[in-house]
C-alpha cells in the first residue's frame, strides 16, 4: 500500500516531465521508421535506371545480346555514343564511366576464344554505382559464357567424332547451338530447379519482406531499458533533495521504498512497449505498410512486457545504487545501456553477435527479452515456448533487485 | 585582442569542466567507436562470407531425394564452410525447430528431384528459414541459389545431350541399357569438358580507371560512409550537452558572475561554441583515425577539405545548441530537445546508416527531405573527399551550405538568448 502511494506520486512527477515524455515515446517511433526500412522506401520510383555509355564496335549479334542483356537486367540502361565522343566526354567526367565491347567481340565468341570488355571509370566515379554496374555486366557476360561455353563442349564432341562415318556424326554445329539457344530461352521463363523461400507455416507462394517487421521486438527492448536511466535519475534526485530520509522517518520498510520507486517506471515501461507495438501495428498501416503481427498468444505478449519492464526498473536501482554522481547517471549509464542494447542483439543480428562474441550476449537481460518478444510476434510462438526466456529474465530481475536493496545507500 | 583573449579563457574553462564529465566524453567518443567498429566488423565478415571458415549457421537437410541430383546437392552444401548442415529425416520436425528459432532454416530437396531433371520438369527446392532472422534467411537463400544453379546446368546440359542424340535417330535401334549408357558416358565426356572451360570465363570484363588502374570497388568505400555517418549523428548530440551547459550557468549563477566581471556577453557564448568544436573535432579525429587504420577507409587526398568539412559541421552543431539554450526553459528540457533533435536529423539526414551511400544520392523522398538537414550535405562532402578524391573545389557548395546554415542559426540563436 505503501509502495503504491510512492508509485503514484513519481508517476505524477513523471508526466510533468515532458521531455522526458519525448524521448522515451517519440524517439523509439523514429527507430521504427528507421530500421524497418520504411525510411527508405518512400516515395522510390520505379525507373532508377544508371545510365551506362556504351561504344559497340563491334555489328555482329553476340555484341547486340550483349547489350539487349544489359538493358533488359534492370537497373542500367545502354545509351550508345561513338568511340572519341566517348573518351573526350569521360575525361571531362560527363559521364562517369565508359564499356567498350571490341571489334572481335561476335567473331571470338563464335570461334569460343575468351574475350574481354572493358569498363572504363573516371578515377572519380562513385564506386557504389560502379559496383552495381559492374555486377550487371557480370551477371549478363556470365550468363553469355556458359550458353557458349555449352555449346563449345558440344562442338568439342562433335569433333572427337569427326573420324566416324557421317551417320555417326551427332553434334553438328547447327543442332548444337539450335539445342543451347532453345534451352536457355526455356530457362530464361522458368529455371529447372529453383529456390522457393518459405517462412515456417507458410502455404501461399509469396516472398515475405522479413526485414519489415523483424526489427520493432529489439528496438521495443532497448527502449524499455534505456528507461533504466530515467529510473535511477528519478531515485537520484530524490536522494538529493533528501526525501528518502524522511520516507524512512515515515513507517516505511526499505524494501516498500523500492518497490514503490520502481512501480512507476514498469508503468511506464509498459506504456512505452504499447505505443511502439501499436505503432508497429497501426501506424506502419497508416505510413502504407503492411503492419506488424502481434503473434497468436496476446497473454504471453503481456507478462512479456510486464518482465521486461520489471527488468528494466530493477535494473534502474541497481544504477542508482551503484552510480556515486548525477554525472555518471546521465553519461556512463547511458553508455552501458546502448552497450547492452547492442550486445544482446537489439539492432545488430545475433548470428553475427554469436560467431566473435560467443555465449557474451547470452549474459544481457536484452538478448532474453530479444527472444522472448520475437518467439511470440514474429516467430508466432506461445506461452508454453518461452518458459527459459521468462525464467531468465525473472532471474535477471531477482538478482538486480538483491543487488539494489544490498548496496542502496538510502541516506 | 582582449576580447579573443576571454574568449580563449572561457574555452579552456569549459574543456577543464568538459574533461572531468566523462560520462558525456564516454557518449560522445566512445559510443560512436563502438558502434562504428561494430558495424563495419559485420559488413567486413559478411562481404567475406564465401571464403571464412567459421561455422555460423546451422541448417538442416533434408533429402527426401534418392538420384544422383539430390546426392550432388547434398555434397555440395556439406562443403560450404559457414553452413553447419545437420541430416534430417522429418520435414516437420526441422521445420518445428526452424519455427522455434532453434535452426537458422531448413532445406527440404523434394523426392522427385532427381526424376523431374531427368524427365526436363521444372521442379522446385525448398528452403523455411526464421522469419525472426531475416539476415541469416538471406545469406543461407543466397547459398543454396548457387549450389542449386549447378545441378541446373548439369540437367540442362543431359537434356540437350539426350535431345540431340534422339534427333540424330542415332540411337533409335538400340536397347534402352545402350541407350542409357551411350547418353551417361557422352553427358559425362561434355561435363568435363565444360566445367574444364568454365574456370577461364568465356568473357572477360576488365575493370580500370582511365590511368588504367584496376578498380577494386571494395567494402572500404562503404566505410567512407559508416565512419562519417556515426561521427556527423554524434557531432550532433553536442546540441543538447552545449544547450544545457549554458543554461546551467544561468541557473546556478555563474553567468551573472561571468558577466558582471569583463567578459564581452559574445566572447562567453563564443568561448563555449569553440570548446564543443574541438570535441566535434575530436571525434572525427578518433572515428576517422580507427576507420582508417583498422578498416582501411580511404581518406581521400585533401586533409583541407576534411578539415574545413569538419569545422562547418560542428559550427552547425553547436550554433543550434546555442538555439536550443535561447528557445529553452531549462537545462534539463534543453537535454531533451537536443537528444531529440540529433536523432531525428540523423535519421532524416542519413546519418543513421541504413543505406549505403549518402542520401543525398538516394532517389525518392528521402534523398530532398534530406537536404534540409547539415548531416547530408556533411556526408555529401565526406563522401566526395575520401571516396571520389574530391579536393576544396568539389566540396565549397558543401562547406558553403554548412557555413550559412550556422551563421543563420547563431544569429538567430543570440538575438533570442536572454542572459539573465
Amino acid at each position: 500500500m505503501n509502495a503504491l502511494k510512492i508509485a503514484s506520486k513519481d508517476l505524477q512527477v513523471f508526466f510533468k516531465d515532458r521531455g522526458a515524455i519525448l524521448t522515451l515515446f517519440v524517439l523509439p517511433l523514429v527507430f521504427v521508421v528507421v530500421f524497418s526500412g520504411a525510411l527508405m522506401s518512400i516515395g522510390v520510383d520505379e525507373d532508377t535506371r544508371v545510365a551506362l555509355a556504351v561504344v559497340n564496335l563491334d555489328s555482329g549479334e553476340a555484341a547486340q545480346k550483349l547489350l539487349d542483356g544489359i538493358n533488359n537486367a534492370g537497373g542500367v540502361s545502354v545509351e550508345l555514343y561513338a568511340e572519341d565522343e566517348a573518351m573526350s566526354l569521360l575525361e571531362e567526367k560527363e559521364i562517369p564511366r565508359v564499356l567498350i565491347i571490341p571489334s572481335d567481340f561476335t567473331a571470338g565468341m563464335d570461334a569460343h576464344h575468351q574475350v574481354t570488355v572493358q569498363l572504363i571509370n573516371h578515377p572519380d566515379a562513385d564506386m557504389e554505382q560502379t559496383e552495381a554496374v559492374s555486377l550487371v555486366i557480370d551477371g549478363v557476360t556470365q550468363d553469355m559464357a556458359l550458353e557458349s561455353q555449352i555449346v563449345a563442349s558440344l562442338e568439342q564432341m562433335g569433333e572427337m567424332q569427326a573420324n566416324a562415318p557421317e551417320e555417326f556424326q551427332v553434334f553438328t554445329t547447327e543442332r548444337n547451338i539450335t539445342q543451347a539457344q532453345s534451352q536457355f530461352e526455356n530457362s530464361q521463363n522458368q529455371s529447372l530447379v529453383s529456390v522457393d523461400q518459405k517462412i515456417p507455416g507458410q502455404t501461399e507462394k509469396r516472398k515475405e519482406d522479413l526485414r519489415e517487421h523483424s526489427a520493432v521486438p529489439g528496438i521495443a527492448v532497448m527502449f524499455v531499458f534505456l528507461t533504466a536511466q530515467s529510473a535511477a535519475h528519478m531515485v537520484f534526485d530524490e536522494k538529493k533533495v533528501g526525501a528518502f530520509r524522511r520516507l524512512l522517518a515515515a513507517p516505511v520498510s526499505k524494501a516498500d521504498i523500492l518497490i514503490g520507486k520502481m512501480i512507476p517506471n514498469i508503468i511506464i515501461g509498459l506504456i512505452q512497449i504499447a505505443v511502439i507495438f501499436a505503432f508497429g501495428v497501426l501506424g506502419m498501416k497508416l505510413l502504407g505498410f503492411r503492419p506488424m503481427s502481434l503473434g497468436n498468444d496476446p497473454l504471453a505478449l503481456v507478462i512479456v512486457a510486464f518482465l521486461v519492464a520489471l527488468c528494466s526498473s530493477s535494473l534502474g536501482v541497481v544504477i542508482a545504487a551503484l552510480a556515486r554522481t548525477e554525472n555518471q547517471i546521465g553519461g556512463l549509464s547511458t553508455l552501458l545501456l546502448w552497450v547492452l542494447a547492442i550486445l544482446g542483439g537489439s539492432i545488430i543480428p545475433l548470428f553475427y553477435l554469436e560467431s566473435f562474441l560467443g555465449p557474451i550476449p547470452k549474459l544481457i537481460p536484452h538478448y532474453w527479452a530479444n527472444r522472448a518478444f520475437s518467439d511470440i510476434t514474429v516467430r508466432g510462438l506461445g506461452i508454453g515456448d518461452i518458459t527459459l526466456e521468462m525464467g531468465v529474465i525473472l532471474l535477471f530481475c531477482a538478482i538486480f533487485f538483491a543487488i539494489g536493496l544490498w548496496r542502496f545507500d538510502f541516506d | 585582442m582582449r576580447t579573443i583573449r576571454y574568449t580563449l579563457s572561457v574555452t579552456w574553462k569549459e574543456i577543464l569542466l568538459l574533461s572531468r564529465d566523462r560520462g558525456t566524453l564516454a557518449i560522445m567518443l566512445l559510443l560512436p567507436l563502438l558502434l562504428g567498429s561494430v558495424f563495419a566488423g559485420i559488413n567486413l565478415q559478411l562481404s567475406q562470407v564465401s571464403e571464412e571458415g567459421n561455422i555460423l549457421f546451422d541448417v538442416h537437410l533434408v533429402n527426401q531425394d534418392a538420384g544422383a541430383f539430390g546426392e550432388h546437392l547434398e555434397a555440395a552444401l556439406n562443403e560450404i564452410d559457414i553452413l553447419n548442415v545437420i541430416p534430417s529425416d522429418s520435414a516437420s520436425d526441422s521445420e518445428d525447430q526452424v519455427a522455434k528459432g532453434e535452426v537458422a532454416a531448413v532445406i527440404i530437396i523434394p523426392d522427385s528431384l532427381s526424376e523431374d531433371i531427368d524427365s526436363y520438369t521444372p521442379t522446385m527446392i525448398e528452403v523455411i528459414v526464421d522469419p525472426a532472422a531475416p539476415e541469416s534467411a538471406s545469406i543461407i537463400s543466397g547459398i543454396l541459389n548457387q549450389a542449386t544453379n549447378e545441378i541446373t546446368i548439369w540437367g540442362e546440359v543431359q537434356y540437350g545431350v539426350r535431345t540431340i542424340l534422339n534427333e540424330s535417330g542415332l540411337l533409335e535401334d538400340a536397347s534402352p541399357e545402350v541407350q542409357m549408357a551411350v547418353t551417361g558416358q557422352t553427358l559425362g565426356a561434355i561435363m568435363t569438358q565444360l566445367n574444364e572451360m568454365r574456370r577461364s570465363p568465356a568473357i572477360l570484363v576488365d575493370g580500370k580507371t582511365l590511368e588504367g588502374v584496376k578498380i577494386e570497388g571494395g567494402i572500404e568505400i562503404f566505410f567512407a560512409f559508416l565512419f562519417p555517418a556515426f561521427a556527423v549523428m554524434f557531432i550532433f548530440f553536442i546540441i543538447g550537452i552545449s544547450a544545457s551547459s549554458l543554461l546551467i550557468e544561468r541557473e546556478t549563477g555563474t553567468m551573472r558572475r561571468m558577466l558582471a566581471a569583463p567578459i564581452p556577453r559574445g566572447a562567453v557564448i563564443a568561448g563555449k561554441m569553440l570548446a564543443f568544436i574541438l570535441l566535434a573535432c575530436l571525434q572525427i579525429v578518433i572515428l576517422f583515425a580507427v576507420g582508417n587504420l583498422l578498416f582501411g577507409m580511404p581518406l581521400g587526398s585533401s586533409p583541407l577539405a576534411l578539415v574545413l568539412l569538419t569545422l562547418a559541421t560542428a559550427l552547425v552543431a553547436t550554433a543550434m545548441g546555442m538555439l536550443v539554450a535561447a528557445l529553452s526553459k531549462s537545462s534539463k528540457q534543453a537535454d531533451n530537445i537536443g537528444v531529440i533533435m540529433a536523432f531525428v536529423l540523423a535519421a532524416i539526414g542519413g546519418a543513421m546508416p541504413i543505406s549505403r551511400i549518402p542520401f543525398g544520392r538516394v532517389e525518392g523522398f528521402i534523398g530532398s527531405l534530406s537536404q534540409i538537414t547539415p548531416h547530408a550535405h556533411a556526408l555529401e562532402g565526406y563522401y566526395r573527399v575520401m571516396t571520389e578524391n574530391a579536393g576544396l573545389g568539389q566540396v565549397w557548395f558543401q562547406i558553403g551550405i554548412l557555413l550559412v546554415m550556422g551563421i543563420v542559426i547563431f544569429l538567430v540563436a543570440t538575438w533570442r538568448f536572454r542572459f539573465e
